[in-house]
């Protein structure tokens, strides 16, 4: 469900939405998700000071409050 | 806003292949045709088709408020999401009885969404856009209380003759001080200090002066910058 709706945001605001992967996984019983994008939409993704990558998780939290932490991790 | 230059074997082809892409509907756009085409006879003489297509602002809003929709819908199915533009500028506001937990801790999660949104507006444009979002007022109330807040550090400053140094707020927040002080005379605002930490201070400075801000303090400078750059 959350990888579902990251994909969709990530989808909005990358240039190669057809590139783009979630893989959502618990790790020490927190949730992880781990996205794969274009290497071109990388510094997109994480924005400037990590300013995207920050409101990203900021959104999924407040979108699913019952989950304690969220990780995000861009993978390349 | 956006300006698309197209090719293909017709007219009609172009338009349907564009709308298609795009996710266009019929109302959304203009389009100016540079180069009727030709079909060729017997595949010779052919000539491509070039169109010139104009997205229309209707679109961008459009866009907007789905995406919106689309992810804000999972925590109230009913979020009503309004987009309205302006220039370069695009009005958001976002109504839903889970205004509260969409606003978040200071406007945490609001400045996020609005981030997001100007991501997805800027993606679609060739122009840079800009996008303001408000939820349940929240913004123009938070504003009315930074006025009081500055008005009362602006008196205090003057009457006596000091700085005054305010809590730390958001980027857009400090932007609001700043305007704010430009309004008065005899003090100058700057912002100290680093995030999220970073804060205005408002001081007294002889009237002789002009200029809200010391241009001898390359902190506050530093800091101008950084909060220009923020929304």
């Amino acid at each position: 469900m959350m990888k579902e709706v990251l994909e969709k945001i990530l989808k909005g605001i990358v240039k190669h939405p057809e590139e783009v992967v979630v893989m959502e996984f618990d790790e020490d019983g927190k949730k992880v998700l781990e996205i794969v994008v274009n290497e071109e939409d990388v510094g997109q993704v994480i924005g400037k000071d990590g300013r995207t990558i920050k409101s990203l998780k900021i959104l999924l939290s407040a979108l699913f409050e019952d989950t304690k932490e969220i990780t995000l991790r861009v993978v390349r | 806003m956006k300006k698309l230059i197209e090719k293909g074997s017709s007219v009609e082809d172009i338009l349907e292949r564009v709308k298609e892409k795009y996710d266009l509907r019929e109302e959304e756009f203009e389009y100016n045709v540079i180069e009727r085409g030709f079909p060729g006879i017997f595949g010779f003489l052919a000539k491509d088709a070039v169109v010139e297509i104009t997205l229309k602002k209707t679109y961008f809003e459009r866009r907007l408020r789905e995406f919106l929709e689309d992810i804000l819908k999972i925590v109230d199915a009913d979020v009503r999401v309004t987009v309205k533009s302006s220039g370069k500028a695009f009005f958001v506001d976002i109504d839903s009885d889970r205004v509260g937990r969409l606003i978040g801790k200071h406007g945490k999660t609001l400045g996020a969404i609005q981030h997001i949104a100007m991501i997805f507006v800027n993606r679609l444009s060739d122009t840079k856009l800009n996008v303001v979002l408000d939820m349940g007022e929240y913004r123009k109330r938070r504003r009315k209380f930074i006025e009081k807040i500055v008005q009362e550090a602006v008196a205090k400053a003057l009457k006596e003759k000091t700085k005054v140094v305010l809590d730390p707020m958001f980027a857009f927040e400090r932007r609001l001080v700043h305007e704010m002080v430009k309004r008065y005379k005899g003090v100058i605002s700057y912002s100290v200090g680093v995030e999220p930490y970073r804060r205005v201070v408002i001081e007294y400075v002889n009237s002789k002066r002009e200029g809200r801000r010391r241009d001898d303090l390359r902190e506050s400078l530093r800091g101008e910058s950084q909060d220009r750059g923020d929304r």
